[in-house]
């Protein structure tokens, strides 16, 4: 089982080299095209929520891939204001509900997704991609 | 450039967008949209076939001036997403609000 971990900016120009590095490491594995797509939008979408709704203060925020025999565990870790995950309005697509749309897409495309979050004290998620699934795009 | 033509290029305002849509180049994004809703052209077609990736923001982006331009009475067409765009199109319902075409004729 090996892990990576990577301290990235609070700064958007950034996410992309999330994007960058969970296709490398899901490549390696085996995972199908469609598979490393999923993965890069997924993981992309926790930093951008990691940016846009945790005020987090602080200048860093931390991704971790853990490589494990038939799956890959991926999180994303802030130190903002935290969340109530069960407060998160489904989106409408013709109204103003505009937000939502990133965890939406995140538990889509993942086979499994965990969220830890505190108030005033940042929020972790956590994906799971098997590599077994045969969905394709 | 034939009088025919300029009423063709009045009709409709097309763009091609390129490269990655996320949170950093967003921006970018809604003000070349924007423009091309300034010109007033019915149609406002986004060429997408170079477009490698786009996740949720420029889906938000999407709708929003897909709204702005209903009241308008313009239209968003998007020409040839790739596969994994399309599929963030499809698991968000904004295929049903923005018209997807593939491969068109002209």
């Amino acid at each position: 089982m090996d892990s990576i971990k990577l301290t990235l900016p609070t700064k958007p120009e950034y996410v992309s080299l999330a994007r960058l590095t969970i296709a490398s490491v899901a490549n390696n594995m085996g995972f199908s095209i469609g598979d490393v797509e999923d993965l890069k939008v997924a993981v992309s979408e926790a930093c951008t929520n990691a940016l846009n709704h945790s005020k987090n203060t602080d200048t860093t925020y931390d991704l971790t891939y853990v490589v494990e025999n038939n799956k890959l565990v991926f999180t994303v870790t802030d130190r903002g204001i935290g969340f109530e995950p069960e407060t998160v309005a489904k989106p409408d697509l013709n109204g103003q509900q505009l937000g939502g749309f990133g965890l939406f897409i995140i538990k889509s495309l993942m086979d499994r997704v965990e969220i830890v979050s505190e108030r005033g004290s940042g929020t972790s998620i956590t994906m799971i991609k098997n590599l077994s699934t045969t969905h394709e795009i | 450039m034939s009088s025919n033509s300029i009423i063709e290029m009045e009709k409709t305002s097309m763009v091609s967008i390129k490269g990655e849509i996320d949170i950093y180049s967003i921006e970018k994004f809604r003000e070349i949209i924007e423009e091309k809703i300034r010109t007033q052209a019915p149609e406002i077609i986004l060429d997408c076939s170079e477009l490698s990736y786009m996740d949720s923001t420029g889906m938000g982006v999407l709708i929003e001036l897909r709204n702005k331009t209903k009241e308008m009475g313009q239209k968003i067409i998007m020409i040839n997403p790739r596969p994994n765009i399309k599929k963030l199109l499809s698991l968000t319902g904004v295929d049903k609000i923005i018209e997807i075409v593939d491969n068109p004729v002209n």
